[in-house]
C-alpha cells in the first residue's frame, strides 16, 4: 500500500482551502504574490541548515529558503510581495520535519517586527479560528519556563540546568552559549508553548540575530520574533537587516561556525549582497511552515500526513 | 566489531551501544529548531539490565551501533545448575548462563519438544531470550478436589516443574496454555 500518498484526500481538500484562505488574505491587502528561483546557484550561510546540492555543472543547490532572491526583488522595488514555495533542508527527520516542506514567506515594507506580529496574528486568527495570540519576549519566556535569564547566565549554570531538565547530553562538542539555550528551548519549554493560543516570542539575543537587525538602543537583542502553537515552532520573522557591511560580517562569522564544527561553506550570494548595497527598503519578513500549520488545523500527529509523500 | 551512525539515521528498534552494553531504542524523538542545533534524544533500554535511559545527541554527534543480533534456536539440556545448552536448525550450539535464562527455564521442555525460542545475540554472548507468548504443558500434579482456602483457584504442576495457579476443573493428565510472561494460566487445550 505504500504507493498511496500520505495525506488522505480530505486533508489535500483541507490544505487546498488554507491555500485558497492565504491568497485570499494577501490579496485583500494588496501584497503581491512572486515566484522566485529555486534552483540557485548559492544559498544561505547558517550553520545548521543544510542545502540538497545538485550534481549540475558548476554545482546548484535547491534552495533552503527563498528568503535572498525576495530581498533581490524589495531592493528592485517591489513594494510588499508574499510566496508560497517548496524549500529543501538536507538532513531534517521527525515529526515536524521533511526534507521537502512548503514554506509561506512574507515581507511588508515599511512594518517594524511588532507590525508585522500583528498581521499574522490576523492570518492565524482568519485560518485557524484561533484565539487571538499572547506575546512573550525570548528573556520572560526563558524566566517563565525554565527560571533562568538567558542573557546573563553562565555556561556552567546552563549546563546544570540541563541535568534539572532531564536532558542528558551524549557530548558537550563546540557548544556554546546559545546551542545551550536553543536545547533548553526545543526540549522544555517548546513542548509547552502556544496550547490554548498562538504565543509570538520576540526580541532574542543579538547573538541569534540570523538575518534580523540589532535593536536601536539596546544591542543585546535583535528584532527577530517565532510563533509557537501547539508545541510547534510554526514561523520565524525579523525586521530585516538592511546594512550590507553588517550582513557581510553576518556571513563572515556563519563561515567561522560552520568551520569549526566541520561543515564546508556553500558559495556565497553576491547578488543578494549587491542587492543590499544598492538599498533594500525597510521591512520586515517572516516564512511559516503551511505544512505544520495543516498539522495543527487538522491536528495531525506527523507532518507527513499534511502533505504528498 | 561496532559502527558509528549519524544521530538524525537513528530509529525506533535500532541498537545501539552505550558504554559497552546493547540498548534498545524504545524512541527516537529528532528537534531541529528552524535557526539553532538539532539534536536527538533516544529512550534507550539497556539489553542485559532492562533499565531504561534517555540520552540526548546533538550537531555531528554520532552514535556507536551494537552488534546485536537474533537468532531462533532450541533448548536442548541443561548443563549444570549453572548453563543451559540451546541449538540451532545447523545443529551449532551455544551455552546460555543462568543469569539470562534463570526465570524463564521453567517454561521450556528439552530437546525434541523445545519451543522456537529467540536468543538475543550480543556479539557471541547470549544477552536475552525470548520465548513464545504461550505454551502448552501438560499437568503433572494436581491436588484432588474444591482448595476451598485458595478461593477459586488452586496451584498445579506442570511437566517443566513449573507451578500455576488454575481453575479447580483442571485435572492431572491435561494440558493447559500459560502465559510465559506472567506466568499466568490461560485455558484449558483439548
Amino acid at each position: 500500500m505504500t504507493w498511496r500518498p500520505s495525506a488522505s484526500t480530505s486533508t489535500l481538500q483541507a490544505r487546498a482551502t488554507l491555500l485558497h484562505s492565504i491568497r485570499k488574505f494577501f490579496f485583500n491587502l494588496g501584497v503581491l504574490e512572486v515566484e522566485t528561483p529555486i534552483l540557485a546557484s548559492s544559498c544561505g550561510s547558517d550553520p545548521y541548515i543544510e542545502p540538497l546540492t545538485c550534481h549540475t555543472e558548476p554545482i546548484s543547490y535547491l534552495h533552503t529558503s527563498p528568503e535572498f532572491a525576495m530581498k533581490r526583488l524589495l531592493a528592485a522595488g517591489s513594494g510588499s510581495i508574499y510566496q508560497i514555495c517548496k524549500t529543501f533542508r538536507a538532513g531534517e527527520v521527525g515529526k515536524h520535519h521533511h526534507t521537502e516542506f512548503s514554506m509561506l514567506e512574507w515581507y511588508r515594507v515599511g512594518f517594524n517586527h511588532h507590525d508585522l506580529m500583528n498581521e499574522m496574528n490576523d492570518l492565524l486568527q482568519t485560518i485557524l479560528s484561533c484565539s487571538p495570540a499572547a506575546k512573550l519576549s525570548y528573556r520572560d519566556m526563558f524566566l517563565e519556563y525554565a527560571q533562568l535569564d538567558p542573557f546573563t547566565i553562565s555556561i556552567n549554570a546552563l549546563r546544570k540546568a540541563l541535568v534539572q531538565f532531564n536532558i542528558n547530553l551524549n557530548s558537550h562538542d563546540n557548544l556554546t552559549h546559545d546551542d545551550y539555550l536553543n536545547l533548553i528551548l526545543s526540549h522544555h519549554i517548546e513542548p509547552k508553548l502556544g496550547l490554548l493560543a498562538p504565543v509570538f516570542i520576540y526580541d532574542y539575543p543579538s547573538s541569534q540575530s540570523a538575518l534580523a537587525r540589532l535593536q536601536p538602543g539596546d544591542p543585546t537583542t535583535a528584532a527577530r520574533f517565532e510563533v509557537y502553537m501547539n508545541g510547534i515552532e510554526l514561523a520565524n520573522g525579523f525586521h530585516e537587516l538592511t546594512d550590507a557591511s553588517e550582513q557581510r560580517e553576518r556571513f563572515r562569522s556563519d563561515a567561522r561556525k560552520r568551520e569549526q564544527i566541520g561543515k564546508p561553506t556553500p558559495a556565497t550570494d553576491h547578488n543578494f549582497l549587491a542587492a543590499l548595497d544598492h538599498g533594500l527598503p525597510d521591512c520586515a519578513g517572516v516564512a511559516l511552515g503551511i505544512d505544520r500549520l495543516l498539522m495543527i488545523l487538522l491536528e495531525l500527529d506527523d507532518v507527513r500526513d499534511a502533505m504528498m509523500v | 566489531m561496532a559502527n558509528s551512525e549519524e544521530r538524525t539515521k537513528i530509529s525506533n528498534g535500532n541498537k545501539v551501544l552505550i558504554a559497552n552494553e546493547p540498548h534498545l531504542v524504545v524512541n527516537a524523538h529528532h528537534a531541529k529548531p528552524g535557526k539553532g542545533v538539532g539534536s536527538t534524544t533516544l529512550k534507550l533500554k539497556n539489553m542485559i539490565t532492562g533499565s531504561v535511559t534517555e540520552k540526548t545527541y546533538q550537531g555531528n554527534d554520532t552514535v556507536e551501533m551494537a552488534d546485536v543480533f537474533e537468532k531462533k534456536m532450541k533448548f536442548l539440556y541443561k548443563e549444570s545448575d549453572e548453563n543451559a545448552v540451546f541449538m540451532d536448525e545447523n545443529y551449532e550450539q551455544i551455552i546460555v548462563p543462568k543469569s539470562v535464562f534463570e526465570t524463564q527455564s521453567q517454561w521450556i521442555k528439552e530437546g525434541e519438544d523445545s519451543p522456537d525460542c529467540i536468543i538475543t545475540l550480543y556479539g557471541d554472548t547470549p544477552i536475552a531470550i525470548t520465548l513464545p507468548i504461550y505454551v502448552d504443558l501438560e499437568v503433572v500434579e494436581a491436588p484432588e478436589g474444591r482448595q476451598m482456602a485458595s478461593g477459586g483457584s488452586k496451584v498445579v504442576t506442570l511437566e517443566t516443574g513449573a507451578k500455576v495457579h488454575t481453575p479447580q476443573f483442571i485435572k492431572a493428565g491435561q494440558k493447559i496454555r500459560v502465559h510465559t510472561e506472567s506466568g499466568e494460566y490461560k485455558e484449558k487445550v483439548k
